[in-house]
């Protein structure tokens, strides 16, 4: 029997794929089932975002940057503001930085939602889908009252927010906190302890917190390792300086912790909601900026949490109303690299279970 | 991106089989076509009636503008060097405007500035007793300090700040590429951290643009792959040493390196 | 009426054969009204399971929604890759649907025996029967000649064959403690004595789980994984072949309820409704039990899969025939 010739299989799984999360390709090389060789193949979604802003003026690439992690599209307005007004020491006003923050949180929430309805999904529990969509709605929803947009935002301005809430927004996301805690918990009991879910993220895709760091990965993919690494923390931005929240930690670093990750962040996330609707103060939202923003010369480099990791913005000056060079930092991008190394060697069914733990979207990644 | 060259693509499996325009240089000819500057020229006019400036408000923390004079740290001479060096595009008139304003309103400086300089000096001092004559100049960019290496001993500093007992930079937080046609060199730059302190520098090289060659990261940083795999894919840096140097975002077929200033696309 | 059904035992003339065609016919359409209206029963559970409304536009209450899904996969493209084995592509959807039908035939209805084949191998014509449609299913996969489809065939392959050990050594309880293979000896010993699934506890359990991961169902539905494989088996087929598939594993769901039903819940005996009532009900009860895990469970993983069959349900169906042995023995010994 030992004789018997076998061959190795390539198999492309993805661009059109359930469960690539978009466009993403993986080209496996199979043994039997078990993965020998995987080489993610990206850019599928490429659209020069870098290319387009370098004839944009800074607050006309805002709307681009909704289109990176489309869905956690604050955030990346926030990394681009933020970014610019770091350079240029505007001051932001109180309300627009509370308004920001509560954005900003609900919108990681809702990304964090979506990631554990469509990780499940992908680990074959239908029903969980459908019930973060409950709640990811109503955040829409919200989103939609605030700026008029579901997906892409388009809410951030240099120097402040477009739009104050309407009368009684704040209220209503106070009103809503509870009940995403309301579905945590459910699905807390209906997933987190189900046997067969246990068995195929338990101890799967770990590695440990210096290959993470080695691999420049960042967010969940990094803390599930242990490392307490959270821009919000490490390096305020913003007003996070002023809330009270933990920074949640794996231990494994395998799939489990940074399942169970999403779910912890996301009420850290509402814990910052929660404050800051409470301290929220009345005034403008829209501080002295130029009409024509002009950084001063030179080059900057900013970063803040996003949802799925380090958002960064590396930017040149040279003076003028446009960037010279415009550098996104994606999360996502660089989580993904791990992906082959990690996949060596597992079965064909723990593809699905690592890549999708990566938590990437494809908007992101091609950028 | 049409569908044939979407169709091209699926249909490589196993891209070893280098493509001729993979591994070697965009000749310099291919992307003759408009100049930038002839845009900005254009921008230039567009904006030029306003007389906003380029900051506003917080008259606290004017004096970081890094525009504003050299720092004081401790290699004065580098310093001064960067200061013409580093910078991009002509920025006389920005920097005319910023002196002005410096002018009128001296403040107290920003708290984030004092640590900055002192780790600037510090991490340039240890450089520099390492490996003499390889900063060939160093700043401060906004609180970070930035040190422009020399092209051959970029893996061997990024190397030495990643191990060095009290350095330890162990985590390559992003890494960009940026085209100056004019200076006729391609800059890439890489910021590294410490962590968890939230330390970061800031290293970059250059390499010419008409062969840009560059000593990869990756042995040192493997987080470098993806990235370096970029700058390759979109301004044409060859990265010596890098495992598996290939295009990351266009289609393999694809021509030219479309970050650099002066691409146009190829029919 | 009755007694124009119940060929059984009558003389093989050619009234008889007319009788028979007639009663098969009758069941074939039954069933796919049933099945049809399975379908819709499934849509609407796991809808509610999942705050969701289910289907609701066709008809009223969306009721007439499967007729228009059938309709409409009886009136699209059958489509044949070009690179597929032509013959085998076409005919692998009817091997695998045809036994689904005929293991219909030693179901008992009701106490009367109406359209039954009262069998003495009943369970295993079955068990035989059943199996030929992992032959269809792997066919498929085979000749689709798309990797998933390949790597679908081999798991169902793979899955339904470990996973009828285990399914027919949980009947054996069954037949030990009833003294018969034929499904209706079984019904009349259970009225007798009580329903198997007190005594057969064990044996239940161990046939519930193996009938979930026979008919692919999920935890088990690693062959049609749709994350992983994309549609698993027949991921090429379209139109009528893809409702050949999807009617063979509805049938088999409804065949495995059936069975489950006689076998452990007494069949059609329970006391004041009508025989057929209660069989209808039990089955019922058996297939929303399905469904219900469908909107529950996560899918398991392969190689768990296998290594449950073999290492825990085997052995666990094999202490069971062992406790059942001992426990007759002394039962009628003493």
């Amino acid at each position: 029997m030992a004789d018997i010739r076998t061959e190795e299989m390539l198999m492309n799984v993805g661009p059109q794929h359930p469960s690539t999360h978009g466009v993403l390709r993986v080209v496996v090389k199979l043994d039997g089932e078990t993965i020998i060789d995987a080489d993610p193949v990206i850019g599928y979604l490429h659209r020069g975002t870098e290319k387009l802003a370098e004839d944009l003026q800074y607050n006309q690439i805002i709307p681009y940057t909704d289109r990176m992690d489309y869905l956690a599209a604050m955030l990346n307005n926030y990394a681009l503001v933020h970014a610019v007004e770091e350079a240029m020491d505007l001051e932001i006003p109180e309300r627009a930085e509370y308004l920001r923050v509560i954005v900003m949180e609900l919108n990681r929430i809702a990304s964090h939602l979506l990631f554990i309805g469509t990780y499940l999904l992908d680990l074959g529990a239908m029903s969980p889908f459908l019930y973060v969509f409950q709640d990811r709605e109503r955040i829409v929803q919200m989103f939609n009252e605030i700026c008029g947009a579901r997906l892409t935002y388009n809410y951030m301005r240099i120097g402040g927010v477009k739009w104050d809430a309407p009368p009684g927004w704040i209220d209503k996301v106070k009103a809503f906190v509870p009940h995403v805690r309301k579905t945590m918990g459910m699905l807390d009991d209906l997933v987190t302890g189900n046997e067969i879910f246990l068995n195929r993220v338990k101890g799967i895709g770990a590695y440990d917190a210096d290959t993470a760091i080695a691999h420049s990965l960042s967010g969940i993919n990094l803390r599930c390792t242990g490392l307490k690494w959270d821009l919000r923390r490490n390096r305020p931005y913003s007003i996070y300086d002023r809330f009270d929240f933990d920074i949640p930690v794996g231990e494994n670093g395998d799939c489990y912790d940074r399942y169970i990750l999403h779910l912890k962040e996301m009420e850290q996330s509402l814990r910052i909601v929660e404050q800051a609707c409470d301290q929220i103060p009345d005034g403008p939202v829209m501080g002295k900026a130029p009409k024509f923003v002009r950084p001063p010369a030179g080059e900057y480099f900013s970063a803040i949490e996003g949802a799925r990791g380090e958002l960064g913005v590396y930017f040149v000056s040279d003076g003028k109303d446009k960037p010279y060079r415009l550098k996104f930092r994606r999360p996502s991008f660089l989580n993904l690299q791990l992906l082959p190394s990690l996949l060596k060697g597992q079965n064909m069914a723990n593809l699905i279970a690592i890549l999708g733990a990566v938590d990437i979207v494809l908007g992101e990644v091609d950028c | 991106m049409t569908e044939d060259r979407r169709d091209d693509r699926e249909a490589k499996h196993s891209r070893d089989s280098g493509a001729a325009g993979e591994n070697g240089m965009v000749p310099p000819g291919r992307t003759a076509g408009k100049d930038a500057a002839s845009s900005e020229a254009v921008a230039e006019s567009v904006d030029s009636p306003r007389t906003v400036p380029p900051s506003a408000g917080r008259p606290g923390t004017e004096s970081s503008d890094p525009e504003a004079g050299p720092a004081k740290g401790a290699a004065p001479a580098a310093e001064r060097k960067a200061a013409g060096a580093a910078r991009p595009a002509g920025p006389s008139k920005t920097a005319a405007r910023s002196a002005a304003k410096k002018g009128e309103s001296e403040s107290p400086p920003d708290p984030r500035e004092a640590p900055a300089k002192a780790l600037l000096a510090e991490v340039l001092a240890r450089i520099q007793a390492t490996y003499p004559d390889v900063v060939e100049a160093a700043e401060l960019t906004k609180f970070i300090p930035m040190f422009l290496i020399k092209r051959d001993a970029w893996r061997d500093v990024a190397a030495y700040l990643r191990t060095e007992e009290g350095l330890a930079f162990r985590y390559l937080e992003a890494m960009a590429g940026t085209d100056y046609p004019k200076e006729g060199y391609i800059e890439v730059v890489a910021y590294l951290t410490r962590i968890p302190e939230a330390i970061t520098v800031g290293i970059k090289v250059r390499a010419p643009r008409e062969a840009p060659a560059v000593p990869s990261l990756v042995p040192v940083f493997p987080g470098a792959n993806w990235e370096e795999r970029e700058i390759y894919d979109l301004l044409g840096v060859n990265f010596a040493g890098h495992p598996d140097l290939r295009r990351i975002m266009m289609p393999d077929d694809w021509h030219g390196h479309p970050l650099r200033k002066d691409y146009s696309p190829f029919d | 009426m009755i007694a124009f059904f119940s060929w059984v035992h009558q003389a093989l003339t050619w009234g008889t054969v007319l009788k028979m065609v007639a009663g098969a016919l009758i069941v074939l359409f039954f069933l796919l009204g049933a099945v049809t209206y399975m379908l819709y029963f499934e849509r609407k559970v796991i809808g509610w399971m999942q705050l969701r409304i289910g289907p609701n536009r066709v008809g009223p209450l969306g009721l007439f929604q499967s007729f228009a899904d059938i309709l409409k996969l009886l009136a699209k493209e059958d489509i044949v890759p070009a690179e597929a084995d032509k013959p085998l592509f076409l005919i692998a959807p009817i091997v695998a649907f045809i036994p689904s039908f005929a293991v219909m035939a030693v179901i008992p209805w009701t106490a009367s025996h109406v359209f039954t084949a009262d069998i003495a191998v009943a369970l295993l014509y079955y068990l035989a029967l059943s199996s030929i449609t992992i032959v269809g299913i792997m066919l498929g996969g085979w000749a689709s000649n798309n990797k998933y489809s390949l790597i679908g065939g081999m798991r169902s392959a793979a899955q339904m064959i470990s996973y009828e050990i285990p399914l027919g050594m949980s009947l054996l309880g069954v037949i030990l403690l009833a003294g018969s293979l034929n499904i209706v000896d079984i019904v009349e010993a259970q009225r007798r004595f009580m329903w198997f699934v007190v005594p057969q506890f064990l044996g239940f359990c161990v046939f519930i789980v193996a009938a979930t991961a026979e008919l692919n169902r999920t935890p088990f539905d690693l062959p049609e994984a749709e994350s992983e494989l994309v549609a698993g088996y027949h991921t090429e087929y379209s139109g009528f072949r893809f409702a050949f598939y999807m009617l063979a594993e509805y049938l088999y769901v409804f065949a495995i309820s059936c069975l489950g039903a006689t076998l452990f819940f007494g069949g059609w005996s329970g006391p004041l409704l009508p025989g057929w009532l209660w069989f209808a009900i039990k089955v019922t009860a058996f297939i929303f039990f399905f469904f219900w895990l469908r909107a529950t469970m996560p899918r398991i993983r392969v190689d768990q899969l296998m290594s449950f069959s073999w290492k825990f349900l085997l052995p666990l169906a094999l202490v069971n025939i062992v406790l059942t042995s001992i426990i007759k023995y002394w039962v009628n010994a003493g």
